[in-house]
């Protein structure tokens, strides 16, 4: 393990464990849900962070389609595997928190639905991914890269515009937490970016080492 | 209690699978590398 790993690993670690300490006994219990309302400090953190993942497919796909440089497709690549994971979270733990709360596992909520479609279109862009190898597969996954950031905002905005259930937190009048929920909301999303960040960079060196070793295949077999 | 519970669980399990299933790419990799070792050993001889 090279020493940057090593540190970024440590850092890693430590704001997990601050995280989960402040999430679990810094911040206080909220009145009306109760206990289950903890499960937002991950939740949302996953969310905004997912919202990053793709965003950087985005620029990956744009850099792609610019340069035609195998970085930047194998970075939107990684981002995307790891902005899918993210948002399969936010999905699964939204679910487990409207149980209690609305009484539902899931409702077409136009936030929920918007977060739904956004999952499966990044999905589809990795299954383009895994379908075939080749520069025109990967032109086709960096349009598809590009166009799916679509969903970004219309999951960020449904709930301000539309009518829904899904609760508005952080507005232009002010947010809707107590100093304590905030910080122990920004060091979850601090923890979920640095989160991020390792993973990337881990999956991004494995899919720049499957490519080299791929090109040294295809030579020896010619 | 239990759905927190539950929440929590989901994340650390899906985090553990992801990390998982990297570590076996890796793997994988790894094997691939050793197979154009023994393929390619006239060109890797030269290498220092």
């Amino acid at each position: 393990m090279r020493r940057t790993d090593a540190l970024w690993i440590g850092c890693l670690s430590v704001l997990m464990l601050l995280s989960l300490w402040m999430v679990f006994l810094y911040a206080p219990t909220e009145r009306i849900m109760g206990q289950v309302q903890r499960i937002f400090y991950f939740h949302v953190s996953l969310s905004f962070v997912s919202f990053l993942a793709f965003a950087v497919v985005f620029l990956g796909s744009l850099q792609y389609l610019r340069t035609g440089r195998e970085f930047w497709d194998e970075l939107a690549a990684a981002s995307a595997e790891i902005g899918v994971l993210f948002n399969g979270l936010v999905i699964v733990t939204g679910s487990i928190w409207a149980r209690p709360t609305w009484g539902v596992w899931w409702t077409w909520d136009p936030q929920l639905t918007a977060t739904l479609i956004m999952q499966l279109m990044y999905m589809a862009y990795m299954a383009l991914r895994a379908s075939a190898e080749g520069e025109r597969q990967a032109r086709l996954a960096a349009v598809l890269g590009i166009v799916s950031l679509v969903n970004v905002p219309l999951v960020f905005f449904s709930a301000r515009l539309l009518r829904g259930i899904s609760p508005v937190i952080f507005t232009r009048r002010g947010r809707g937490l107590e100093p304590a929920m905030l910080e122990t909301f920004l060091v979850s999303l601090v923890t979920m970016l640095v989160l991020y960040f390792v993973l990337t960079r881990v999956r991004l060196r494995l899919g720049l080492a499957a490519a080299a070793v791929a090109r040294l295949r295809a030579e020896t077999l010619a | 209690m239990t759905y927190l519970f539950f929440g929590y669980v989901v994340i650390w399990l899906a985090l553990a699978m992801y990390l998982f299933l990297l570590s076996r790419r890796a793997d994988d990799l790894r094997r691939q590398i050793a197979e154009l070792r023994k393929d390619r050993p006239a060109e890797d001889a030269d290498r220092p």
